[in-house]
C-alpha cells in the first residue's frame, strides 16, 4: 500500500498542495455497510492538521485523491477529528449522552464511499440501539437509507 | 464511419496505437520497439463478416506475441487484445484442422468436399475452423480441441452462451450496445486521428525512430480544467470550493459552487430557502423526486441569466464538453452531490479496456470543510444526474 501511494505521488498522479510538507500516515479500511473493506483511505498530515486523503481499492487502484478544504492549512480540520478513535468517541459519546455504551468507531461512508465517515453505535442503558456519524467535528445520527440527495429531512445535527 | 472497416483502415489504426503504446512502454513484457506486425488473419463471426484480425508481431526473427484488431465498431475500440507470450500461426492451425477432419470422416463415412477454410469466432474469443463448400459451411471444428461446433440454439437468450455454443456477436449484440460502442470507436479513432503523428515506415514496423518528429509534444492524454475565460493561457484556474455548512447540504453547496463561477454570490441559508431545504438549525436533504428543483433554482437565483438542463446517467463525454467549454457541472451521484471543474483522460485504450477516465471533483464533503478530488477514477463510480448550466448570450 505504501509503496503503491509513494508511486502515484512520485508520478504526480497525487499531487500534494504546494509547499505543504505532508506526511502519509498508515491506511485506514473502509468498511463497507456489510463490513466488508471497500477500500483503503491512507491520510497525509502537516502538523496537527489534515491535510488530503487518498481512497485505493482492495486491489490498490486509485479511486480518489482529495486535498481537504481546497489545500488551505488555515480551514483543514484536524487531524485529531479524523484519526484519534479517542477523539472520535469522546464526540459521540457527548451527543449520544451519558450512560450510553458506545463501541469502536469503523471508517465507513455515509450512502457513496466518496462520504468518508467514523461510524459509533450507541446502546442505552433501555437496549436501544443508534447508529452515529461523525466526520470532523460534526456528529450525526444514521437515519437510513432513504431515496434523498444530503440526508433525511429531520433531525440532523447541525455540524460546525 | 462504417459499422465494419476495411482491412488497410483496421491496420493503419493498430499501426499508430501500437506505435504510441511502444512510445510510452504502456506493454512492459512486450518488446515492441523494432517489431513488424506481419499481414493479419481476419477471423470471421459466425454471421459471415470479418470481427477481427489476428496479427503476428516479430522482433529480430522471432515472434513477440499477437495483437487483437477490430473489424467492427462493436467493440468499441480498435485494439482488442495484445498477447505478448503467444505465438499465432494460423496456417499450422487449420493443417492441424485439416488432418483432424480426415480421422474423423474415416470412422465410416464418406469424405467431406471444401473449397474454403475459414477461422471463426463462434462464441468470442474462442476460435474454430470452418470449412465450406460453394460459401455454405460444411463442418466447423473448434480449435486445438477438434470438436464439431453445434448449430446456434436460437431458443435461448442473446448474448448469453453456455459452455460450448456457438453464437453471432454481431447479430446477437442489442443495437443500443453496438451503438455506444460505435460511438466510443468514432470517438477514439478522431482523437488517433487528431494527434500530431504520422507513421513513416509504411505502417507495418514500431518503432520510435518511424514516428514522425511531431511525435515530440504529443500529448498522451487530454486534461481540461476551468478558467475565468475560455481564454487558458492569460487566466489561471478560477473554481472555489465550498464546504456543505450542515450534513446535509451538499445540494445546497453544490449550486453554491456553481452560482458563485458566474458571480452570483449567495449564502447557504439562502439557497436552502430556495431549494426548500430547511435552515442551518433544521436542514434536509434533496428527495430524489425533486432532483430537477437544482436546475430550476440555477435558473430563478441567476435571473434567468443562466439555462441549466438536467441530465440523466450522463456519459463522460457530457462532463468534457462541458469542461471544454469552460463551465461547470454538479453531479449527483447516489445520495450525494459535487461540483465537477475538470476532467483528465488518457488517449489510449489498452487491452480492449478503456483508458483512465478522471473528474476533478469539487466536493462539499466532509461539512465545513470540503475536499478538491483530483481525480476521481470515472469507471468505479455511480453517476445519477449531472446539472450543466450556461449564460444566455446575445
Amino acid at each position: 500500500m505504501a509503496r503503491r501511494v509513494g508511486e502515484l505521488l512520485e508520478s504526480g498522479f497525487f499531487q500534494l498542495p504546494p509547499g505543504v510538507a505532508a506526511a502519509a500516515g498508515d491506511p485506514v479500511p473502509v468498511r463497507a455497510p456489510s463490513g466488508s473493506i471497500h477500500s483503503w483511505m491512507v491520510p497525509f498530515t502537516a502538523g496537527a492538521k489534515l491535510i488530503a486523503w487518498a481512497q485505493l481499492s482492495t486491489s490498490l487502484e486509485p479511486l480518489r485523491f482529495s486535498i481537504l478544504a481546497g489545500g488551505r492549512m488555515e480551514s483543514a480540520p484536524d487531524a485529531a477529528d479524523w484519526l484519534d478513535a479517542r477523539q472520535i468517541s469522546a464526540k459521540v459519546a457527548a451527543a449520544a449522552g451519558a450512560g450510553d455504551t458506545l463501541s469502536a468507531p469503523v471508517l465507513t461512508y455515509d450512502r457513496d464511499p466518496s462520504r468518508l465517515v467514523w461510524m459509533v453505535e450507541s446502546r442505552a442503558a433501555d437496549g436501544t440501539i443508534r447508529r452515529w456519524f461523525t466526520a470532523g467535528s460534526g456528529v450525526w445520527q444514521d437515519e437510513g437509507d432513504q431515496e434523498v440527495t444530503g440526508g433525511g429531512p429531520h433531525g440532523v445535527t447541525r455540524t460546525n | 464511419m462504417d459499422p465494419t472497416l476495411e482491412a488497410t483502415e483496421v491496420h493503419r489504426l493498430a499501426a499508430i496505437e501500437l506505435n504510441l503504446l511502444n512510445l510510452a512502454h504502456t506493454l512492459p513484457g512486450m518488446p515492441l520497439d523494432g517489431a513488424q506486425m506481419e499481414p493479419g488473419t481476419a477471423i470471421y463471426d459466425p454471421g459471415g463478416e470479418v470481427l477481427f484480425y489476428r496479427v503476428s508481431l516479430r522482433n529480430r526473427g522471432a515472434r513477440v506475441g499477437y495483437a487483437d484488431l477490430a473489424a467492427h465498431t462493436l467493440f468499441g475500440a480498435p485494439l482488442l487484445a495484445t498477447a505478448p507470450d503467444a505465438t499465432w500461426d494460423p496456417d499450422a492451425w487449420i493443417a492441424q484442422a485439416r488432418t483432424a477432419l480426415r480421422q474423423t470422416r474415416h470412422e465410416g463415412k464418406t469424405p467431406l468436399t471444401y473449397d474454403e477454410v475459414r477461422l471463426v469466432a463462434f462464441s468470442f474469443p474462442k476460435l474454430a475452423v470452418q470449412f465450406l463448400a460453394g460459401g455454405k459451411e460444411v463442418v466447423m471444428l473448434e480449435l486445438a480441441t477438434w470438436a464439431v461446433v453445434p448449430p446456434t440454439d436460437r431458443n435461448r437468450r442473446p448474448m448469453e452462451p453456455s459452455n460450448f455454443e456457438r453464437f453471432s456477436l454481431i447479430e446477437e449484440m442489442p443495437n443500443e450496445r453496438k451503438r455506444d460502442a460505435h460511438g466510443r470507436f468514432e470517438e477514439h479513432v478522431s482523437r488517433l486521428n487528431a494527434a500530431p503523428l504520422t507513421v513513416t515506415t509504411g505502417g507495418m514496423v514500431i518503432s520510435r525512430a518511424a514516428l514522425s518528429p511531431a511525435l515530440g509534444v504529443l500529448k498522451l492524454y487530454d486534461t481540461e480544467d476551468l478558467h475565468y475565460s475560455p481564454r487558458s493561457t492569460d487566466h489561471h484556474t478560477c473554481y472555489e470550493l465550498r464546504g456543505q455548512e450542515t450534513s446535509v447540504w451538499c445540494v445546497v453547496a453544490s449550486v453554491q459552487m456553481v452560482l458563485d463561477f458566474y458571480r452570483y454570490n449567495y449564502t447557504q441559508s439562502r439557497i436552502a430557502q430556495q431549494l426548500g431545504l430547511g435552515t442551518l438549525t433544521n436542514p434536509s436533504g434533496l428527495p430524489y423526486a425533486r432532483d430537477n428543483d437544482v436546475a430550476v433554482a440555477l435558473n430563478a437565483m441567476s435571473s434567468n441569466a443562466l439555462t441549466a438542463t438536467m441530465l440523466t446517467t450522463p456519459p463522460f463525454s457530457s462532463y468534457t464538453a462541458e469542461i471544454q467549454a469552460n463551465r461547470p457541472l454538479i453531479s449527483f451521484i447516489p445520495g450525494h452531490s459535487r461540483s465537477v471543474a475538470g476532467y483528465t483522460r488518457s488517449n489510449f485504450v489498452i487491452l480492449g479496456g478503456t483508458g483512465y477516465e478522471g473528474l476533478l471533483v469539487y466536493d462539499p464533503w466532509p461539512p465545513n470543510a470540503g475536499v478538491i478530488t483530483r481525480w476521481e477514477n470515472f469507471n468505479t463510480q455511480t453517476y445519477r444526474r449531472a446539472f450543466t448550466a450556461h449564460v444566455s448570450t446575445i
